[in-house]
């Protein structure tokens, strides 16, 4: 009997300690549940475990979706600023490299690579070494121009700036800008130096004839005045030929066979390449090779093109003249063994008006306009051209054109076709001069 | 504790590599400007170039007391201590490149303000490009442990060794418009050795990568085969080549 109450009680008593036990940890459970709610707006002091791990998992959920959604961001940030720039890099306030990107065509070579970083260096310890007050850091920006040679060319430009907890620098290619500029700067420069000579010429005669009572003077000065004005007629008349392919790029489209063309404008050039005693030599497939051309645009370039190399090659030298099918295309090359094209120019001898050197090629006469209408020409009947050269071993220019054929895409890239166009001389040169 | 020494020493290794390359990179780049300077007859761009050779200098000073920092505190073996050695050699071999490129403006300075025909210009366009071609394909090479590549640097380096004796036979038979006067003819033939020295130290540190990568080096008969090459070439120019 007694036993049975000691285990009684025994167990009572358990059961009264495990349950004292069991409720001070719920209540230490609610606490903590309650305060962990505490700013999700429940305001239920009472609230149970159960309800407290719901809201951690939503929470938890929350934060994965908002991960995923920055991380999806990040990647939309980044590429946009690979369309827009070379390269980025981030650094903290301490200087370590938080965020780098770097486009592939800048880590295509070592020393190119090596040089940016060089620089990026530099620009970056420029803007966070120096103590900025709030005013200057807003707007704050250091800028550093590297040209690399490369190959390929290019103009980067690098800026770097402050940043909230950092500074930030960005890499951009320049090139293209740089080139437009030039190109423009070239164009009024010629254009206005080619009207202005022989109007400068024609007044400064004019008003010494005024002056002077000599026959003979008169007379002389006078033929002088004539061959200026000669001179302004035939820049002119030039301009006039560059306005009239840019204008009717169509002309008239008949089947043209290419060797015929050449034949037909060596044998108007006979004389001047004899003058000089020349040779010059035609190679040509007797398949007849045809193209959709104006005769008179295509003579007109093919005959540019054996003037030059005629007027640049030296006395008894060589020129040849190559036709042939290459591929889907008519291939036209114009070979010749005179002075050549320094590297600096083999770019832009085909801008309006851009001379190799002036001294070199005012006695010969020409303005600079001769090989810009040749690629207008070319580029109107959809094919492309493009110059080979070495100073001092000669040139080739080659000529590309499509042969005639019933559904065929011209063999020039897209790029150049769209550059063609119907403009007229001036909107081209607001072109040129907006393009910046 | 090993591991982070290990990865320390790597860390530094890179970082000399990194510093030879950016230094190399600065003369690759002054190889064309050089060339278009003096092509153009660039007074300006002349004197920049000597004034930014000091740069070159410090750098190569600084790297070859790194070292030597490393040589004497890391004690390396085998594969890296060819690295550092190769690095040493590699990194005078730079230095005294962009000492050329100096010289060539130097020389400029002399011609100026002579003006050369096309043919020679020719010469020297196409000496400047293969010059800057071979080191920067010598540098290619060390900063990708190529060994194929540096191996194949000696037989690139023939054209430029023909431009050269080209350039020199035209100096000697100039005439007419294209006529070089005598001191415009030394400096003209001393600016095309500068640009075959030029090949010559790129060959050089082709080989010093192929010592790094794996252990080559000259044996006797490839030793003995230059010497040759050398002769061959010195008669070739008394014949008037």
């Amino acid at each position: 009997m007694t036993a049975v109450v000691i285990v009684l009680s025994l167990l009572l008593g358990g059961a009264a300690v495990f349950g004292a036990v069991t409720a001070s940890r719920c209540r230490r459970a609610r606490t903590l549940a309650s305060r962990l709610l505490g700013d999700s707006g429940s305001d239920n002091a009472q609230a149970t475990l159960e309800e407290c791990l719901v809201d951690l998992g939503g929470r938890q959920s929350g934060l994965v979706r908002e991960l995923s959604e920055s991380e999806t961001v990040r990647h939309l940030l980044e590429g946009i600023l690979s369309r827009m720039v070379q390269g980025v890099m981030v650094c903290g306030d301490d200087g370590r490299v938080v965020f780098r990107k770097y486009q592939k065509s800048l880590e295509a070579s070592h020393h190119g690579q090596a040089l940016v970083d060089a620089a990026v260096e530099r620009v970056l310890k420029k803007v966070s070494g120096r103590v900025l007050t709030k005013e200057e850091s807003d707007g704050y920006a250091v800028m550093e121009e590297l040209r690399l040679y490369g190959p390929p060319e290019r103009l980067l430009r690098i800026s770097a700036f402050v940043l909230e907890g950092g500074a930030a620098a960005l890499i951009e290619d320049c090139t293209e800008q740089d080139r437009v500029e030039v190109m423009r700067r070239d164009f009024v420069d010629n254009i206005s130096h080619e009207l202005r000579t022989p109007v400068g010429a024609m007044s400064l005669l004019a008003e010494t004839i005024a002056e002077e009572e000599d026959e003979t003077t008169v007379d002389v000065l006078s033929k002088r005045m004539i061959s200026e004005a000669e001179r302004m007629t035939s820049v002119i008349e030039e301009l006039a030929e560059l306005a009239r392919v840019e204008n009717d790029p169509e002309g008239e489209r008949g089947s043209q066979v290419l060797q015929e063309v050449v034949v037909e404008v060596v044998e108007r050039l006979t004389g001047a390449a004899s003058q000089r005693g020349i040779k010059v030599s035609v190679s040509a497939p007797d398949d007849p090779i045809v193209v959709l051309a104006d005769r008179l645009q295509i003579a007109s370039a093919v005959h540019n093109l054996l003037d030059n190399a005629l007027k640049y090659s030296p006395l008894g030298g060589n020129v040849s003249v190559r036709v042939r099918k290459l591929g889907e295309c008519a291939q036209l090359e114009v070979q010749d063994t005179g002075i050549g094209i320094p590297r600096r120019d083999q770019e832009r001898i085909f801008e309006r008006f851009y001379r190799v050197d002036r001294s070199r090629t005012a006695s010969s006469g020409g303005i600079g306009l001769g090989l810009a209408i040749v690629k207008h020409i070319v580029i109107n009947h959809g094919g492309e051209i493009s110059v080979d050269s070495m100073e001092g071993e000669g040139s080739t220019f080659t000529l590309k054109l499509p042969l005639l054929k019933e559904v065929f895409p011209g063999c020039a890239s897209e790029e150049d076709a769209g550059a063609s166009g119907r403009e007229t001389i001036l909107r081209g040169i607001a072109d040129d001069l907006s393009t910046s | 504790m090993a591991e982070s020494f290990r990865q320390q020493f790597r860390e530094e290794l890179d970082q000399v590599k990194a510093g030879i390359v950016r230094m190399a990179g600065l003369v690759t780049e002054s190889i064309p400007r050089c060339t278009e300077a003096l092509l153009s007859g660039d007074l300006a761009a002349a004197r920049e170039m000597v004034e930014a050779d000091s740069d070159v200098d410090s750098a190569s000073l600084a790297l070859e007391h790194k070292c030597h920092q490393l040589l004497a505190l890391q004690q390396p073996t085998a594969g890296d201590l060819r690295e550092l050695l190769a690095a040493l050699v590699i990194n005078y071999e730079i230095e005294r490149s962009g000492g050329l490129v100096v010289n060539i403006a130097k020389s400029m300075r002399r011609i100026y303000p002579v003006e050369l025909g096309p043919r020679m210009r020719g010469v020297v366009t196409q000496m400047g490009e293969e010059s800057r071609r071979l080191f920067q394909f010598a540098i290619d090479s060390y900063a990708e442990n190529n060994a194929g590549l540096a191996a194949a640097l000696d037989d690139i380096d023939d054209r430029l060794d023909r431009l050269n004796h080209q350039c020199l036979a035209l100096i000697i038979s100039s005439e007419g418009t294209e006529r070089v006067e005598r001191s415009t003819g030394i400096q003209l033939a001393l600016i095309a050795r500068y640009y075959e020295r030029i090949g010559d130290h790129a060959v050089n540190i082709g080989g010093r990568v192929r010592y790094m990568v794996d252990a080559w080096r000259p044996s006797q008969e490839v030793i003995e085969e230059t010497t040759e090459d050398d002769h061959v070439n010195e008669t070739g120019e008394r014949a008037g080549e």
